[in-house]
């Protein structure tokens, strides 16, 4: 074999061993106007969830949590930790500026996955709706889905 | 402080047979074209619908022909061209000027009943959106 057929040969190992490039897909969040750092959750000293800027209102969580809530409502899939969820929605929901309609009281935001069932059309849904008060308290509910 | 009681007195038995998501919305519609603004709402567990124009202006029940409004002016619209929805006037959707009876409260527009945060003596259009869902 010569010089230049072991060349080919080494070339053609190399190209096969490269992995493939994976194709650009859409981002399944909301991009963040800056760099997203989630602020860490923790029990305040009032025993709320918080993460310092928010604070949870577990009881209105509980109408969405399954086998908690009353009929009716749409429902988090069941062993959803709905409040570190709520959360995690809410500072999404700061960092890619998506408090809208009414009065900044709510944010609509999407998730990778579907997290749990929208009552209204029985369907999976893959949106975190999440409700703020001036007071910074904030609970959550499956929205309507976002393609 | 506004109270809400004579205005929901009107449905003693709750929520009244022929009013629904349905009548919410095309009274919401009907409303924000004549004055070129928009309805925004969701179906689902939401129990208001919203006319907006920079913000929400009005908020219109899916349960009860009962339309919260910003100022006189808009009040009026409603007030022509959907008498059969009752209205009342507040001075903005966040502003914490309303007031009902517990027991009314609960037989109407907030029938699961209510947060810790929620003062039945002390609240805003909004918070009712809000204790909605």
């Amino acid at each position: 074999m010569g010089r230049g057929t072991g060349r080919l040969i080494r070339k053609a190992l190399a190209f096969l061993r490269k992995p493939p490039k994976r194709s650009a897909r859409r981002p399944s969040l909301p991009k963040p106007a800056g760099p997203f750092a989630a602020r860490p959750i923790t029990r305040d000293r009032h025993g709320f969830v918080s993460d310092g800027r928010y604070r949870v209102n577990s009881k209105k969580n509980l109408e969405h949590t399954h086998g908690q809530g009353p009929p009716g409502k749409s429902t988090f899939y069941p062993g959803t930790d709905v409040d570190r969820l709520t959360l995690d929605a809410a500072q999404r929901a700061d960092h890619a500026d998506l408090w809208d309609t009414p009065k900044g009281g709510k944010a609509k935001v999407r998730f990778a996955g579907d997290i749990g069932t929208h009552h209204k059309t029985g369907q999976p849904t893959n949106v975190v709706n999440v409700y703020r008060r001036r007071s910074g308290t904030i609970h959550a509910a499956p929205g309507s889905r976002l393609d | 402080m506004i109270d809400l009681d004579p205005a929901l007195r009107r449905w003693p038995d709750g929520a009244p047979a022929g009013w629904g998501e349905d009548q919410a919305v095309s009274v919401a519609e009907d409303v924000a074209a004549a004055r070129s603004m928009r309805v925004q709402w969701e179906p689902g567990d939401e129990e208001w619908v919203f006319v907006v124009a920079a913000d929400a202006v009005a908020q219109v029940s899916k349960f009860f022909p009962l339309a919260l409004v910003v100022g006189d002016d808009l009040a009026q619209v409603f007030g022509a061209r959907q008498p059969q929805v009752e209205v009342v006037v507040v001075s903005d959707l966040d502003a914490e000027e309303l007031r009902g009876s517990p027991d009314v409260l609960r037989r109407t527009v907030l029938s699961r009943g209510w947060s810790d945060e929620f003062d039945p003596e002390r609240f805003s259009a909004l918070d009712l959106f809000l204790e909605s869902v």
